[in-house]
């Protein structure tokens, strides 16, 4: 069982936009100890809430529309609770995801988004420039905020899960 | 007066359909027409392309069932080869087509059409989509959840990743089966067998209470068609077409999927971007046949596995000969749900199926190939001709949905005509009007991008284009 799960969204035909799943390729090379799991994905459903209930933290990293390519932010969020209508049948928003962890398995984990401002979002599989330049701050950036969240486990669980 | 009652677009569908509802001069209704508005065209877009990269390619057509698309392309390449598939590779093959069927048609019942059954017709649309399932009966909103995964699961297994895995080649597969991943999928199977089994149980209870709509959903009389094993048992990767009547009789056997040109036709409608495929030798549109779940519980002699086989005996019990009412594909697709699971348990208990032996090579030995398979929503064909250096010149495409377009515009009048007052419009009679295209599960739902929130708008105008009645639902 993974107890801090980072998931790297987007589509890597659209230039930018697949900044999340070029994230999470990259991460996995670097949170290999078993208490972490990296998945990459196109959009968010609700197959992986299963996985999200497991966890103790989740981090989503994503690309957003901005004015200052590269600019990185974090963004603590919540489940959107039991009952909140949802749009979804494909597509679902991160607080969405948690919901069904939590309206299904009742699970609670703690979310963050750590999203980047793209420039480019046309045909493509590359990241833009100014992207591609932002990126190892992007990976820093997640890899400290993952470990970070390492003291939320149990020392029990550490024990049993945490390998150098 | 003539009146027109506009639905546009039709929500848990692909996006670009519409249907129009015409009454005559008393407000009844008099004719109704499922329009598909979009063109793919990716027939002439592959022309000029190498026929290797078609899998590739054709699997791009559908985020919902891109493996469906990538084994009937591969094996009309493997045509073109005349290459001789590994056993081993077969096996895999079908073992990823089944994963691929669980996982659609998890997809359409649990996440598109069990909202309407659970919640009712006429419930709030705000909250008759995946969320209210998950309040109203987790549990089984957990097993719609797992099955899917577990369908997921496999094909990435095999293929690498979920949507869109490039590992069905010409000749083969890419890679063999490891022993890590044969015991992973082995070790869930008992899970989605009792979450199949529960779910099947509820359906069946639940369905007591839609029987107005068992009668009105597109239930009709017409043929069936899809593959058999040579026995007549079900088959979802080789085999022969079958047709059968309404009344259960075989009408046509043992057709070579090579020879479809000869058994199916096409017509167009000026209407529609989708074709109307029709039995050739009753012509259009009296050859009207449905494919899919359905049908192919319809024409089989036997699943071929012993819980399927009980649930098959059962589901004959709906109907007479055959069961007509386009309803019942809800509980056929949870049956091959079962089936698939059991036949995936099977394939992956073959002595052989590690072996390393997954690929064979050829060059162009043929101009022509024709690969056929059954895709979640029904029997697919890919037909490609090639020059001599392998380039494409012309394809052909007959998606599942294809096939059942006349059979749903049939339905759409049936349901209109049973729910729809001309005088005034409701939610519960636009609902079911969609409800019945959706118990076919088209293709057009693989972009489905909202559930029960999508913008949609009925008109209903007069001759003289007054607007007499609107129902407007905001995205």
């Amino acid at each position: 069982m993974s107890r801090i799960l980072v998931i790297g969204i987007g589509n890597p035909l659209r230039g930018d936009d697949g900044l999340g799943r070029h994230a999470a390729e990259k991460l996995t090379e670097r949170l290999r100890e078993s208490i972490f799991e990296v998945v990459a994905c196109h959009q968010l459903m609700p197959e992986l809430a299963e996985r999200v209930a497991q966890a103790k933290m989740v981090i989503f990293l994503d690309a957003c529309m901005g004015t200052k390519a590269g600019a990185l932010k974090l963004t603590r969020i919540a489940s959107t609770g039991k009952g909140q209508p949802s749009s979804f049948s494909h597509e679902l928003q991160p607080a969405e995801l948690l919901a069904i962890a939590e309206a299904l398995y009742g699970a609670r984990p703690r979310g963050v988004v750590l999203s980047m401002t793209g420039e480019s979002f046309g045909y493509s599989t590359e990241l833009s420039a100014p992207v591609q330049r932002a990126l190892p701050r992007l990976l820093r950036r997640a890899e400290q905020v993952a470990r970070g969240a390492v003291p939320l486990l149990a020392e029990s669980a550490v024990r049993n899960h945490y390998r150098h | 007066m003539m009146q027109k009652i506009l639905i546009d677009p039709v929500t848990r569908l692909e996006g670009h359909a519409r249907i129009t509802i015409h009454l005559n001069d008393h407000g009844a209704v008099e004719n109704a027409y499922f329009h598909v508005t979009q063109l793919r065209g990716f027939e002439k877009l592959c022309e000029g392309r190498p026929f290797y990269e078609m899998p590739g390619i054709m699997s791009r057509i559908c985020g919902i069932c891109p493996v469906s698309h990538l084994l009937a392309s591969a094996k009309a390449c493997d045509a073109i080869l005349a290459v001789h598939v590994p056993a081993t590779a077969v096996k895999l093959r079908r073992v990823m087509n089944l994963a691929q069927i669980i996982q659609s048609h998890a997809l359409s019942f649990f996440y598109l059409s069990a909202p309407d059954i659970l919640l009712g017709m006429d419930y709030d649309p705000a909250k008759r989509n995946i969320v209210g399932l998950l309040e109203a009966n987790p549990s089984l909103a957990r097993d719609g959840i797992r099955l899917r995964s577990f369908g997921q699961q496999i094909i990435e297994m095999l293929g690498g990743k979920r949507i869109h895995p490039g590992w069905v080649v010409p000749g083969g597969v890419a890679e063999p089966l490891s022993s890590e991943h044969r015991d992973a999928i082995l070790k869930m199977l008992p899970q989605a067998l009792r979450a199949t089994q529960r779910s099947l149980d509820w359906y069946k209870r639940a369905v007591e209470g839609y029987r107005e709509e068992i009668r009105t959903f597109a239930n009709f009389p017409t043929l069936f068609l899809g593959l058999v094993t040579p026995e007549g048992a079900h088959e979802t990767y080789d085999g022969r077409l079958r047709v059968v009547d309404a009344v259960g009789a075989v009408v046509a056997d043992h057709i070579d999927p090579e020879e479809y040109q000869r058994y199916i036709g096409e017509a167009v409608e000026p209407w529609s971007f989708m074709k109307f495929p029709y039995y050739k030798p009753l012509g259009y549109t009296e050859g009207t046949y449905r494919v899919g779940p359905l049908a192919r519980l319809n024409i089989v002699t036997s699943l071929g596995t012993p819980r399927a086989d009980q649930e098959l005996a059962e589901f004959r019990g709906l109907g007479r000969e055959v069961v007509l009412s386009s309803f019942h594909y809800h509980q056929a697709r949870l049956i091959e749900v079962l089936s698939a699971v059991e036949q995936i348990k099977r394939l992956l208990s073959s002595p052989d199926i590690l072996d390393r032996n997954v690929s064979a090579t050829a060059g162009i030995n043929n101009l022509e190939g024709i690969g056929v398979a059954e895709a979640p929503r029904g029997t697919l064909i890919h037909h490609y001709k090639v020059d001599e250096a392998g380039i494409v010149v012309w394809a052909n495409l007959i998606i599942a949905t294809g096939h059942n377009n006349t059979a749903m515009n049939r339905g759409v009048l049936q349901v209109a005509k049973h729910f729809v007052d001309g005088e005034k419009l409701n939610e519960g009679m636009l609902n079911r009007v969609e409800a019945v295209i959706r118990a076919f599960d088209p293709c057009l739902s693989c972009s489905t991008h909202a559930l029960g929130q999508m913008p949609l708008r009925i008109q209903l105008v007069d001759r003289g284009g007054s607007l007499l009645d609107e129902l407007r639902r905001d995205g």
